[in-house]
């Protein structure tokens, strides 16, 4: 069989953010979120006869322009990451010192802005970004003691000192 | 200034539960996230500083707790030690609507059975089974388990509650029972360890306010009572709906023998409230003619009954004979022809049991009037399952 050899531009598909900023990003690099890749399958978005002028944009109700500018920057910078093997993650050591140089930086950003970012990746399901971000907020907590980690995310304590006593034993129980 | 709030705070609300949490007060902090994400960021670090985030989990599990009325879809106490019990509830299993899971409890493997429904064993304080199943938990006592158990039965609907590997001392059993009282549980299920010398201690679990109770027993002493006296078995069956009643042996998972259940008890457990009895211990005072005068009691009467009993090979084989069914061989599914004229259905299953020459197990399922379909509870077995018409 020969097929006709076609120089096509990269297929580009449209986002809009929640404050209705629209973004064009490549197919390849968002194809990163399963949320969107699930449906642009399903709505059959792939139609290579639909120009990007015509065709609908994406609604991401629960991110903003700012996050998903971001969301679609990482993507970028991962794009050419080999697809991830769900089970061989699981089966993998926790381990929080293993964030790639570039995203360290990436990441160093305020507080809020981090969680949009989490709320965003964990909505639009892109779990390498979602992973880097949660280990980012696990080195925060790490090394802190209780106190110092309810100071830092202003959370309030519902323990009582007696449970708390218990806990502190269990753990050391944990690590016999 | 915060001792003195907490200790006030203890005071005022249970350990377990905490009723008070204010949703609001947690502001621009790690509640903001999602509980699974909450989890999957704790998943990453070491023990000792799960001690200030469990915290957050346990603000944010109370906050959703707090909701009046959950649906509770199974709730299992495991015992892991023989002080502890460990309390896991699970919300709305094929929900998707928020964080499930309000759960307390102790160390010791996940239930296999919930292992096979996907359940991640990470390490002692945190499992995630799913996106939106997540389990957290802490070391409970026996008391705080029942205590913790006594408050969710009385907010939730409880669909399967699950008391594992039981070891049924009066105290368990009055704590439990207390806990239970007013609860709403679909079906009762229980593991007991224990060597069961008096049957009345089972009595507490027919007090318990279910539509079903399966209970699996395990004689460690040959010469222990058998645990399922007459009399428990007619107090069961004038009161659930659906029992399931297993008695097995201190060898490997060979049936009880018992002589307690006759053609005529047999026939009599049958008659009222409960719809699906299933005896699984063999019955060695049935006979074909008595089992053939329950099914066709069975077939007189309204609505979908089933019964399942272990009896001896030569019964099973004098029953097919009075059925006149073929024997073609273990596990054979034996289905009566359908008459065009009579929407009423059944099925027979004589099974020759897995490596059991002595007895046999003989299901038997009566679909009447116009039902097109059945579903007589039960997980365990496929026989119970919908038939379509």
């Amino acid at each position: 069989f020969l097929f006709p050899i076609k120089m096509t531009s990269p297929r580009m598909i449209k986002l809009t953010s929640n404050d209705d900023k629209t973004f064009e990003v490549e197919r390849d690099v968002i194809k990163q979120s399963v949320t969107v890749n699930t449906l642009i399958t399903d709505l059959n978005m792939d139609d290579e006869d639909v120009s990007v002028e015509n065709q609908m944009a994406i609604p991401l109700p629960n991110v903003d322009a700012a996050t998903l500018e971001m969301v679609i920057t990482w993507c970028k910078q991962h794009r050419e990451d080999p697809p991830r093997n769900e089970e061989e993650e699981e089966k993998k050591e926790k381990r929080t010192d293993d964030i790639p140089e570039w995203d360290k930086t990436f990441l160093d950003v305020e507080q809020s802005v981090l969680f949009a970012l989490i709320l965003a990746a964990n909505y639009m399901d892109i779990k390498g970004l979602l992973d880097n971000c949660c280990k980012t907020v696990a080195n925060m907590i790490k090394g802190k003691t209780p106190d110092e980690i309810r100071k830092h995310f202003n959370i309030k304590n519902d323990f009582t000192p007696e449970e708390e006593e218990q806990i502190r034993k269990e753990n050391a129980w944990c690590e016999d | 200034f915060e001792a003195v709030a907490n200790q006030q705070h203890s005071q005022l609300v249970s350990p377990l539960i905490q009723t008070s949490i204010d949703k609001m007060e947690i502001q621009r902090s790690l509640s903001t996230l999602p509980l699974d994400v909450l989890i999957h960021i704790v998943s990453f670090l070491p023990l000792p500083d799960r001690v200030g985030c469990r915290s957050v989990a346990r603000s944010l599990l109370h906050a959703e707790y707090n909701q009046p009325l959950v649906n509770v879809s199974e709730v299992a106490l495991h015992r892991s030690a023989p002080a502890e019990l460990a309390l896991f509830a699970e919300r709305a299993a094929n929900s998707h609507e928020g964080p499930l899971l309000a759960c307390l409890s102790g160390r010791g493997p996940l239930p296999k059975q919930w292992l096979h429904q996907g359940a991640q064993y990470r390490d002692r304080e945190l499992t995630t089974i799913a996106h939106h199943h997540i389990w957290c938990w802490e070391e409970a006592r026996l008391g705080r388990a029942a205590g913790a158990l006594a408050e969710l039965a009385s907010s939730a609907r409880i669909d399967v509650l699950k008391l594992n590997q039981l070891t049924l001392t009066d105290a368990v059993s009055d704590e439990l029972q207390l806990s239970l009282a007013h609860a709403s549980v679909g079906t009762l299920f229980a593991t007991i360890n224990c060597r069961l010398n008096e049957s009345e201690k089972l009595d507490w679990f027919i007090q318990v306010p279910s539509r079903g109770l399966t209970l699996y027993t395990r004689r460690k002493h040959a010469d222990s009572t058998f645990p399922f006296s007459e009399e428990f078995l007619r107090s069961a069956t004038a009161r659930l709906e659906r029992i399931t009643l297993h008695a097995k042996s201190d060898r490997g998972s060979t049936a009880e023998t018992t002589d307690v259940v006759s053609d005529s008890l047999l026939l009599s457990l049958l008659s009222d409230r409960c719809s699906c009895l299933r005896l699984l211990f063999c019955c060695t005072s049935l006979t074909a003619a008595g089992v053939l005068t329950v099914i066709q009691h069975l077939r007189s009467l309204p609505g979908t009954r089933g019964f399942t009993v272990y009896a001896k090979s030569e019964v099973t084989d004098h029953l097919l004979q009075l059925l006149q069914l073929r024997p073609d061989g273990p596990g054979r599914a034996l289905e009566r022809p359908q008459s065009a004229l009579d929407s009423r259905r059944e099925q027979i299953v004589i099974k020759d049991l897995w490596m059991e020459t002595v007895y046999r197990e003989i299901r038997y399922l009566h679909v009447g009037g116009d039902v097109n379909y059945c579903t007589i509870d039960d997980s365990e077995t496929s026989f119970f399952k919908p038939i379509a018409k």
